[in-house]
């Protein structure tokens, strides 16, 4: 019960800890999303970039409510369906599922525009080269984009540390098991409980000026001497 | 130099990272303990008062409890889809009939635990005054905020509640429809009542004591003028501690229990008052 300042802690330690997860999730898919709508043509891919942005358009509480229905015991990923028990809603994995898809659409749309940045003749020399699709992209553009890559995953995460509407449907504001900072806020809020709000607020400015000037100092452009 | 920077950096990620990853080895940890741990599924407007009760509990007993405060609405959806929890703590009867049917309440295991009154505010300068429920006809509020009737429990008993009544020639409710501004929950009517000029609230008797140094009470629903508010309480039929479970719905019974119940405003209920239904 987030009453004392341990467990407010123990909120922070754990919001930082499953955001940094769904960051984790996200990325790898994420970038492969985001390279392939950035370089390729395909049938239904205005389809595919329109499914990808949806999370960012529709109400937190509306995809949290989708994720419910998908990991209910009888959803296409419960019990019923799978014959196993994944046993996602009302635990942290629903924490970092939900954080990681809300927090998709955000990396996919930066890591595309930070894709579509590098200049596509690099490529082409390369693929005269007899460079892969996979070879150009680790070779060539991947390095090119580090810094768009670097600000997807800054997104990504800072999105992550504030979720709540889908977190709170899937999995719950149980203290001390599924509770993030932003649920413990809204608990306190509730509760009418205004010490404990403020207390929270602190803290949640403090770590998310850190978290971002951490990542940002990180990203800064190295000072090189010009030729 | 950036050699010492670089390191500098990797030792603030490393202790932060450090940080982060201990504490959820403790949290681990703490799940394996030999106490029964309970998840108990309740109403947002329980929230402060379960947790006192909860503290108390578990100095008497050897028992571990968790909450998942939330609306009663997404509780049930919870509920079902998961198999999550052991003790459901509903806002009203219907959620916990929604339950029932679904078969994760055993039908008749249901106890009605409390009751509340709806009580009309207004912001702390505000200078109406009312003397009987109808005086709302006259009165010039801008907005009469109150939780979203559809889904919110408070806000359904206070359509309901308002529907009985009437103006001169039609009825309350009807008066005063095109004036409702519907809320999320019940902390959110208190709060738009507070931050605007001109507008009423209806809330429960608990929420306005819980704010009342910022809020004014207008008028009080008497219990037998207004809808029957029953908080009902039931062991969910997939507890694996039912023992424990039982223990716990009995704690809420108790004399112990009453008194903070009636400490934050609640009414509790005499466990042999027959059911309203």
């Amino acid at each position: 019960m987030p009453t004392t300042p341990d467990t407010a802690f123990e909120a922070v330690r754990a919001t930082l800890l499953w955001a940094g997860l769904s960051t984790a999730l996200v990325m790898i898919p994420g970038t492969l999303l985001a390279y392939l709508l950035a370089r390729f043509e395909f049938r239904g891919k205005q389809v595919l970039s329109t499914l990808l942005s949806l999370p960012l358009v529709l109400p937190p509480t509306a995809v949290g409510y989708l994720l419910l229905r998908t990991f209910a015991q009888q959803g296409p990923l419960g019990r019923a369906t799978l014959g196993i028990d994944l046993d996602i809603l009302l635990t942290w994995k629903a924490v970092v599922i939900a954080c990681a898809v809300m927090s998709l659409p955000l990396v996919v749309r930066t890591a595309r525009v930070s894709f579509e940045n590098v200049n596509p003749r690099y490529e082409m020399m390369a693929r005269t080269l007899g460079y892969g699709p996979l070879h150009r992209l680790l070779a060539i553009t991947l390095p090119l984009s580090t810094r768009g890559l670097l600000a997807a995953m800054i997104l990504g995460f800072t999105r992550a540390m504030g979720e709540f509407g889908a977190t709170v449907i899937v999995a719950g504001n149980i203290p001390g098991r599924t509770q993030t900072l932003s649920s413990a806020i809204f608990s306190a809020q509730q509760s009418g409980n205004e010490p404990q709000a403020n207390f929270l607020l602190v803290i949640a400015l403090g770590v998310g000026f850190t978290a971002v000037y951490l990542t940002e100092s990180l990203s800064r452009p190295r000072k090189t001497a010009r030729p | 130099m950036p050699t010492f920077q670089k390191m500098k950096r990797a030792l603030i990620f490393t202790v932060l990272l450090g940080w982060i990853l201990s504490g959820s080895a403790c949290t681990s940890r703490a799940s394996e303990t030999v106490r029964p741990e309970l998840l108990v599924f309740a109403a947002a407007s329980l929230t402060d008062v379960l947790k006192e009760i909860g503290d108390l509990y578990q100095n008497q007993f050897e028992v571990d409890l968790e909450f998942n405060f939330n609306g009663s609405g997404v509780l049930t959806q919870q509920i079902l889809a998961s198999s999550k929890g052991d003790v459901f703590v509903s806002a009203n009867q219907e959620w916990m009939d929604v339950i029932e049917q679904a078969g994760r309440v055993e039908a008749g295991a249901r106890r009605e635990l409390l009751s509340n009154r709806l009580v009309i505010i207004a912001d702390a300068g505000s200078s109406w005054e009312m003397e009987a429920a109808t005086d709302l006809c006259q009165l010039d509020f801008r907005f009469l905020a109150l939780g979203n009737p559809e889904a919110v429990p408070a806000g359904r008993y206070a359509k309901q509640w308002l529907e009985t009544l009437s103006c001169r020639d039609q009825g309350l409710w009807e008066a005063v429809a095109d004036r409702v501004s519907p809320a999320p929950d019940v902390r959110a009517v208190v709060g738009q009542v507070e931050a605007a000029h001109g507008v009423l609230g209806i809330v429960y008797q608990t929420d306005y004591l819980a704010a009342r140094d910022r809020i004014q009470r207008l008028y009080t629903v008497s219990p037998d003028q207004g809808p029957a508010i029953r908080y009902a309480v039931s062991r969910l039929t997939h507890t694996t501690h039912s023992q424990a479970a039982e223990s716990w719905i009995e704690f809420l019974f108790s004399d112990a229990a009453r008194t903070l119940f009636e400490k934050h405003g609640f009414l509790p209920l005499e466990d042999e008052l027959p059911t309203q239904d």
